[in-house]
C-alpha cells in the first residue's frame, strides 16, 4: 500500500473522489446515465494507464458535451478534464473548459465548491510533482559533482603518489652520485696511496697494522661498488639481469626460468 | 500464449480444493429454494455470483504468487510478454468459471425450471460476472504483496461488496439510500440485471451488462500493469 502513497496514487485517488462527488450530483436514476459516467471514467483510466493524459483530450470534451445533450447534469464530467489540465498545467485549455462549464450549467454555490475542489488539488499535486522534479535534478547534479570530486580526488592522489616516487628516486640518483663522486673518490685515492706506498716499502707487506688497513679500504671500496651496483639495478633491471641477478645473488639465490619469446 | 494458457490449467489442476469447493459451493445453491413470486430464482443466483467472486480470486492466486516468490521476475527475464504472460493466464481462469456456470445453469433448469429464456439471459449475465469477477481479482491482487493478506481482507470486503450489491436477497428490498451508494459496486448491477430480467426490462438488463463489462474494462486496465514488488 506504501507505494501507492505518492503523488501519482494521490492524484489516481483524487479523481476517484472527484468521479464519486459527480456521482454524487448526478443522482443517476436510470442506469444509462450510469452507463455514461462509467464510459468517462473507463477513457479517463485507459488514459491514466497508457501515460497518454493529454493526447486528443479534445475528444473527451466533444463527448462530455454530447453527453450533456442526453442528460444535462453529465456536463459536470467536464471536470475531470479540468483537473487533467491543471495538473499538466495548460490554463488556456482549463480557462475555455470552465467557460463551456459556466455557458452550460447554471452556477451554483455547491458548483463553484466543486470546481474549486476539482482545480486546487491537481494544482497543489502539480506544485508538489514539480518540487520533486526539482529536488531529485539538485540530488542527481550533486551525486554527478560528488563522483567527479572524487574522480579529480583520486587522480590527484595518483599524481602525487607518482611525484613523491619520482622525488625519492631522484633523491636516491643524487645520493648515489654523491657516494660515487665523493667518498668512492677518496676511497679509491685513499687505496691507490696505499697501493703506491706498499710498492715503494717493501716490508709495508709484512706490517700487519697496514695489511689490515688496506684490506679494510678494499672491503670498503668494494662495498660502496655494491651499493651502488644495487641502486642502478633497481632502477633499470630487466628480466635477464634479473635472472642474472637471482642465480648471482648472495643473499637469496634461486632459479628463474624464462620461456617463451619477450619483446622480439 | 497457449504454452502459457496450458500452463495455467495444469497450475489449476494442482489446486484441488479450490476446484473441490468451486464443485461444492454451486450444489449447495442449488439446496435454496425458489422465492414465492418471483419468476427466477434470483437469490440463489445472486449468492452463486458471490460463489464466483470467490472462485476467480482463488483461481487468481497464481498471481499474486508469482509476484509473491518472484516468478515474475523470472519470466520477466524470458521471452515472454506481460501481454501473453496475462491473456494465457486470465484466459484458463475463465475458461474454469464458464464451465462452473455453465454446470451451475444447466442444473438450475432442473433444478427450478420455468422459462429457458430466463436462464439463458441469466446465463450471459453469469458470464459477464465471470469476467467482472476474474478482472477484479487481478485489480484487487495488485495492492498487496502477499496471497495471504489480500485474502484476508478480500474475505471482509466481498461479504460487504455482496450485502450492499444485493446478492444475498432482492434487490427491491434495498433501502433507497443505500442504492445511492450501491451503484458503484459491480456487484449491484448484477443483481440488478437479475431483477431486470424477472421485471422483464431487457433493455435495462443489457444496461447493465454494458456496466459490468465497464467495470471489467476499468479493472483490467489498472490491474495488468506489471509489478514485481
Amino acid at each position: 500500500m506504501k507505494n501507492f502513497l505518492n503523488e501519482n496514487g494521490l492524484f489516481y485517488g483524487f479523481l476517484l473522489t472527484l468521479y464519486m462527488i459527480i456521482l454524487g450530483y448526478l443522482k443517476p436514476q436510470e442506469p444509462a446515465v450510469f452507463l455514461l459516467w462509467l464510459a468517462s471514467m473507463i477513457l479517463i483510466t485507459i488514459r491514466l494507464r497508457l501515460g497518454k493524459s493529454l493526447k486528443w483530450l479534445y475528444i473527451d470534451v466533444i463527448l462530455v458535451l454530447l453527453m450533456s445533450v442526453y442528460h444535462s447534469e453529465l456536463i459536470m464530467l467536464i471536470l475531470v478534464i479540468m483537473a487533467l489540465l491543471t495538473v499538466h498545467k495548460h490554463y488556456t485549455s482549463l480557462l475555455l473548459s470552465a467557460v463551456v462549464l459556466a455557458v452550460l450549467r447554471p452556477v451554483q454555490l455547491e458548483i463553484i465548491l466543486i470546481i474549486l475542489y476539482s482545480i486546487s488539488v491537481p494544482l497543489l499535486l502539480s506544485i508538489w510533482r514539480d518540487e520533486i522534479v526539482s529536488r531529485t535534478k539538485m540530488i542527481d547534479a550533486l551525486r554527478q559533482k560528488t563522483y567527479a570530486l572524487e574522480n579529480e580526488k583520486e587522480s590527484l592522489m595518483a599524481s602525487q603518489s607518482e611525484l613523491s616516487r619520482i622525488s625519492i628516486l631522484s633523491e636516491r640518483d643524487r645520493i648515489a652520485q654523491k657516494l660515487h663522486d665523493d667518498l668512492g673518490h677518496e676511497l679509491t685515492a685513499s687505496l691507490l696511496a696505499l697501493r703506491a706506498y706498499e710498492t715503494i716499502h717493501e716490508n709495508a707487506s709484512l706490517d700487519e697494522r697496514f695489511i689490515a688497513l688496506k684490506s679494510r679500504i678494499e672491503s670498503s671500496v668494494e662495498a660502496l661498488k655494491i651499493l651502488l651496483n644495487k641502486q642502478n639495478q633497481m632502477n633499470t633491471m630487466d628480466l635477464n639481469a634479473l635472472k642474472r641477478y637471482s642465480v648471482q645473488s648472495k643473499i637469496s639465490q634461486c632459479s628463474l626460468p624464462i620461456k617463451g619469446i619477450f619483446l622480439r | 500464449m497457449t504454452a502459457l494458457f496450458k500452463l495455467s490449467l495444469r497450475r489449476i489442476m494442482k489446486q484441488r480444493l479450490t476446484l473441490l469447493l468451486m464443485i461444492l459451493f454451486p450444489l449447495a445453491v442449488l439446496l435454496i429454494p425458489k422465492t414465492d413470486g418471483l419468476k427466477f430464482p434470483v437469490v440463489s443466483y445472486g449468492i452463486f455470483g458471490l460463489v464466483l467472486l470467490f472462485s476467480a480470486f482463488l483461481l487468481s492466486k497464481q498471481i499474486i504468487e508469482d509476484r509473491q516468490f518472484k516468478t515474475i521476475k523470472r519470466i520477466a527475464a524470458s521471452p515472454v510478454t506481460h501481454r501473453a504472460y496475462l491473456l494465457g493466464h486470465l484466459g484458463a481462469y475463465f475458461l474454469v468459471i464458464v464451465i462452473q456456470i455453465s454446470m451451475f445453469s444447466l442444473l438450475a433448469v432442473f433444478r427450478w425450471g420455468g422459462g429457458s429464456g430466463y436462464y439463458g439471459l441469466a446465463f450471459l449475465a453469469l458470464i459477464v460476472f465471470g469476467i467482472v469477477a476474474i478482472s477484479f481479482s487481478l485489480f484487487w491482487h495488485t495492492f498487496f504483496k502477499t496471497f495471504a493478506t489480500s485474502i484476508a481482507i478480500f474475505s471482509i470486503a466481498s461479504n460487504v461488496m455482496a450485502l450492499l450489491g444485493g446478492l444475498t436477497y432482492p434487490l427491491m428490498l434495498m433501502p433507497e439510500s443505500i442504492k445511492r451508494f450501491a451503484i458503484v459496486l459491480p456487484t449491484y448491477w448484477f443483481a440488478y440485471a437479475l431483477e431486470q430480467l424477472t421485471l422483464d426490462e431487457t433493455l435495462n438488463y443489457f444496461f447493465a451488462l454494458l456496466i459490468m463489462a465497464g467495470f471489467a474494462i476499468i479493472f483490467l486496465t489498472i490491474g495488468s500493469k506489471r509489478r514485481f514488488d
